[in-house]
């Protein structure tokens, strides 16, 4: 098959030697701080972040590890983004059938505010304020974990900080 | 430090409260390939389940050849009550449609390359249905998809030959399209196995190939040779395959 075709590299295949799981060892070694604290940005406070890592380092390794990506982290940051919409998805699901057979909680949350107007974006939107405002990436650097052009990764940068300072404005209001 | 990053530190901070301190770069490699392993095993004893059940059944499956990747395209005049361009908008809730075991193409229309944008899996009725959603403005390629039942995950033309997918038979489907650009093939919302909570029929369902503007995915089934539905939908065009219980 031409390099230059479109190609999925087939799951599960092909075998891979002890080496090749140890260098991939080492480098995901490298890459895990970065991506924690990326998953932590990104994950919904009942997701574990490290539950996001591993199912992406899986996807990974079943289509031949680390080293077939040009670009390792991009790779993995976009595919706990989408992880993580997918179990939100799922858990919202699941939040709203418990809702109807369950009393309301009352307890209040026990992080501030602040963070619960965080809580409230979407993941995609938490990623893109974690890039841009803390690992200051540009906006193609951006566009290239979102998979989006570069135009895109701005708008939505925009519209997220506009949504959290709205939602922190509200409670301002509030309070 | 400005005030969002400072409201990350304690959002990282509630992680670790809800879920524990960070496990460590060891621990989640370790992780990911015992449930790469795991995920083999699994693969290996549904496929040779399959393979018993779908022999004491007496089913077509095994007649579709080993990898479940057979270029002969049988006949598909016999395919399922589809041959209809008229079912164009119809809903997946329409009423039940017969169903097949045959290798089933919907109906012939003028093929171009076209572009596979989505996959989404939902169940309705008892049936679980998948729909391949295509690029606007490329209805006519849907005609040209076909829907085989194998025996094994199928490949297309992309190699190795074998994949691991969860499933007692599988049903390979065809779209001349290719996947939007990435260097990987697919891009993470199609890649991986695509599953569904509330899934009855198929176990997951995974695009397997992606290779000179035809894409080949796999549809993992719980039921060797349950039958299914084939619909073309417009607007935006999409393929509907639709699995049903025995």
């Amino acid at each position: 098959m031409p390099a230059d075709q479109h190609r999925l590299d087939p799951p599960g295949t092909p075998r891979r030697s002890r080496g090749e799981d140890e260098l991939d060892r080492a480098r995901f070694a490298a890459l895990y701080p970065e991506l924690r604290r990326f998953a932590s940005a990104t994950a919904e406070l009942d997701q574990d972040p490290d539950d996001l890592i591993q199912e992406a380092l899986t996807q990974v390794l079943r289509r031949g590890g680390l080293a077939r990506l040009d670009e390792p982290v991009a790779y993995l940051k976009r595919t706990i983004v989408h992880l993580a919409a997918n179990d939100r998805r799922r858990l919202g699901r699941r939040r709203r059938a418990l809702a109807q057979v369950q009393a309301p909680l009352s307890a209040e949350p026990t992080y501030p505010s602040d963070v619960a107007d965080l809580l409230a974006l979407e993941p995609a939107d938490r990623a893109v304020l974690w890039l841009v405002e803390v690992e200051r990436l540009s906006a193609e650097q951006v566009a290239e974990v979102l998979e989006c052009s570069p135009e895109a990764a701005r708008t939505r940068a925009t519209r997220a900080r506009r949504r959290l300072r709205r939602a922190l404005d509200e409670e301002e209001a509030r309070s | 430090m400005t005030r969002l990053e400072d409201d990350f530190v304690v959002l990282d901070r509630a992680h670790d409260d809800a879920h524990g301190p960070a496990r460590g770069a060891d621990d989640v490699f370790d992780g990911a390939t015992a449930s790469v392993a795991a995920r083999r095993r699994r693969a290996r004893m549904l496929s040779a389940a399959g393979l018993v059940l779908v022999a004491l059944a007496g089913g077509v499956a095994l007649t579709s050849g080993g990898d479940g990747d057979d270029e002969t395209q049988v006949d598909v005049g016999a395919a399922s009550e589809g041959d209809g361009g008229d079912t164009d908008g119809a809903g997946p809730s329409d009423p039940q449609p017969t169903t097949t075991r045959a290798p089933t193409t919907v109906p012939a229309g003028e093929a171009t390359r076209g572009q596979l944008v989505d996959v989404r899996i939902s169940a309705q009725g008892g049936a679980d249905q998948v729909v391949f959603q295509l690029v606007e403005g490329s209805d006519e390629l849907v005609a040209a998809a076909t829907v085989t039942p194998t025996a094994a995950p199928p490949t297309g033309e992309c190699d190795p030959a074998t994949v691991e997918l969860d499933g007692a038979g599988f049903l390979a489907v065809r779209l001349p399209a290719d996947t939007t650009a990435d260097p990987e093939g697919v891009p993470p919302a199609l890649a991986g196995p695509l599953a569904y909570d509330e899934s009855r029929q198929i176990t997951a369902v995974e695009i397997t190939c992606a290779f000179e503007g035809v894409a080949v995915a796999a549809i993992g089934l719980v039921q060797p040779d349950a039958p299914f539905a084939v619909q073309r939908l417009s607007n935006p065009p999409r393929l509907l395959v639709e699995v049903y219980p025995r």
